[in-house]
């Protein structure tokens, strides 16, 4: 090998390692994973919440998701069972569903307002799965975005800030205790990271599975879901006439998906695609009524928040002055 | 490619120096292998939604455990919202409940004893799955699972019909079908108003009864089977079956 195809694999290679243990490990302040753990505590409630009026009806003997109906869609799992591991599983009776229920509601809770988050971080994703493994034809697109979020907030420092456990640690170091600084760390970038690499994974799926599709190359796609009429939250077949109007409403919503991977990294562009999301998202909400999915991908889009918006977002937060008074 | 400047603004500011940090030292290699390894699985899971192919299939085969474990793997969820095909139009469950010995009583004597199997307010989670349980039964109706579509015709039918009452349930999977945007393009014997029963097509129907303690179900004609039937009668007739698109 020639000496200057040698230095160019060398030069490679060392630049990508740099770049790489910088995209990944490079210490930052943890403030946005925290305020992404009570969007996403918060997401994950409402969606616990949402079974209350059907736990018996969907999980019970004899339910629409029994333990049998279950195993039945499931079918031989070879050996695999374990994997859909539910927590629901262990209630026999109505009665212990609810009980199985609240607990996970508590365990959601404390995750929200950031008590012990290093356990309940863990704990609430295990209940949410639970709950997901529990009825494998009725989950959509919202539980896998919400999975992941709840994956990757467990391994970053989300109760550093706006959290119970940051109003203990303050505690501890009025009354003289020892107590940690609070500082930048590399797992709060690993988390960060990870959330943002799959959200743009999700706009690249999205946008390329809407490309095999006829009806958003013709434009009638926006069409198409507005006329559905036992979905749709609101009624917009008004706009029927307006055929420009929802054909670039349609092309709109494609380009959007696939630029948003490639120009959210540079930072001065994060503004202006953040916006436009909020519009997009809020638009498919009301064409499609998934409002769960809709905001859950605004959260996961969040994490590309600039941090002079994660500061301003963050002091307007109750009790915030104390907790973020070494920001 | 994520440049050094760029990496620098988007990650939250760094503290000074004189602050402990936390030692990453030489895990950052065991961490960077595992990272790979699990955007790998990403990468294959969401790349093989839409269309999967052997390959892809194989790999989805290995990497299940993890994927499944955690709920990384959409499983052909619909991402793209709609393309326009039927199974994308609104699907909704309806469960007839008639006497035993009345099993052939005509759907229009039905309506008071018929549920729809819906709940919830239009922007909530619960109405999405009612609508979900649907579309699984329409999905896999199309593809000819029977016994997914008993098992879940015999879940549906559980949750209205009493364990030892003289009744049986007809659970019947409704496609909604939608209007094509200009009025002028709507088939003959399809009304303006989109919510008419005109625009429900059977998809799947069964019927579900108790015996000897446990729920049977015994599928009756599917939209295929009816629509050769159609196609067989309206040679005569000349009846459209299509609002239009």
């Amino acid at each position: 090998m020639s000496p200057v195809t040698a230095n160019y694999w060398t030069d490679l290679n060392q630049r990508a390692g740099r770049s790489w243990n910088r995209f990944w490990f490079a210490p930052s302040d943890p403030l946005l994973i925290c305020l992404l753990r009570i969007a996403v505590g918060l997401l994950s409630l409402t969606y616990l919440l949402s079974f209350s009026t059907d736990l018996a009806r969907l999980f019970a003997a004899g339910g629409l998701m029994s333990a049998d109906t279950v195993e039945a869609i499931r079918g031989s799992s070879g050996g695999r069972g374990w994997i859909f591991f539910s927590f629901l599983d262990w209630a026999a009776t109505p009665g212990a569903l609810w009980v199985c229920h609240v607990v996970g509601g508590l365990i959601l809770v404390l995750f929200t307002i950031g008590a012990f988050t290093r356990i309940t971080s863990v704990l609430s994703l295990l209940v949410v799965l639970s709950y997901i493994h529990r009825q494998p034809v009725l989950t959509g697109p919202f539980e896998p975005v919400l999975s992941m979020l709840l994956l990757y907030l467990c391994l970053g420092p989300c109760g550093t800030y706006l959290s119970v456990d940051r109003w203990r640690a303050g505690r501890r170091q009025e009354t003289g205790k020892k107590t940690s600084q609070v500082a930048s760390c590399w797992t709060a970038t690993l988390s960060l990271r990870l959330i943002q690499v799959h959200c743009v994974a999700f706009y690249l799926l999205m946008g390329l599975s809407k490309l095999s599709g006829e009806v958003w190359w013709e434009g009638t796609a926006v069409w198409t879901l507005m006329s559905q009429v036992r979905s749709r939250p609101v009624d917009l077949t008004f706009l029927r006439e307006q055929g420009f109007l929802l054909e670039a409403w349609t092309h709109a919503i494609v380009a959007f998906e696939l630029v948003f991977p490639l120009l959210i990294w540079k930072t001065l562009l994060r503004p202006l695609l953040l916006l436009i999301a909020l519009v997009m998202w809020a638009s498919l909400a009301v064409l499609t009524g998934l409002s769960g999915f809709c905001l859950v991908m605004l959260v996961a889009s969040a994490a590309f928040l600039p941090p002079g918006v994660c500061r301003s977002l963050a002091r307007r937060l109750p009790g915030s002055a104390r907790s973020l008074a070494a920001v | 490619m994520v440049t050094e400047d760029q990496t620098e603004r988007s990650a939250t500011p760094v503290r000074p120096e004189s602050e402990p940090r936390e030692a990453i030292s030489g895990g950052t290699g065991v961490v960077s292998l595992l990272l790979l390894i699990h955007l790998a699985c990403v990468g294959v899971a969401l790349s093989s939604n839409l269309h999967r192919s052997t390959l892809q299939a194989r790999l989805m085969e290995v990497l299940q455990p993890y994927l499944g474990l955690v709920n990384l793997d959409p499983d052909f969820t619909p991402y793209h919202l709609t393309q326009g095909q039927p199974l994308d139009d609104d699907h909704f469950l309806e469960v007839d409940l008639v006497t035993s010995s009345n099993s052939s009583t005509a759907a229009s004597d039905l309506q008071n004893d018929r549920v729809t199997l819906e709940r919830g307010n239009r922007w909530g989670f619960a109405r999405r799955r009612y609508r979900r349980l649907a579309y699984a039964i329409a999905y896999h109706a199309r593809a000819e699972n029977d016994h997914l579509t008993a098992a879940l015709a015999r879940a549906a039918a559980g949750l209205v019909l009493e364990k030892g009452a003289d009744r049986q349930a007809i659970v019947r999977c409704q496609q909604h079908e939608s209007q094509p945007r200009r009025v002028e393009d709507l088939a003959a014997g399809f009304p303006e108003n989109p919510a008419a029963a005109q625009y429900h097509r059977k998809v799947y129907e069964a019927d579900v009864w108790f015996a000897e303690g446990l729920l049977r179900v015994q599928k009756r004609v599917t939209d295929q089977e009816a629509a050769q039937l159609e196609r067989a009668a309206t040679e005569k007739n000349q009846s459209p079956a299509d609002p239009g698109r």
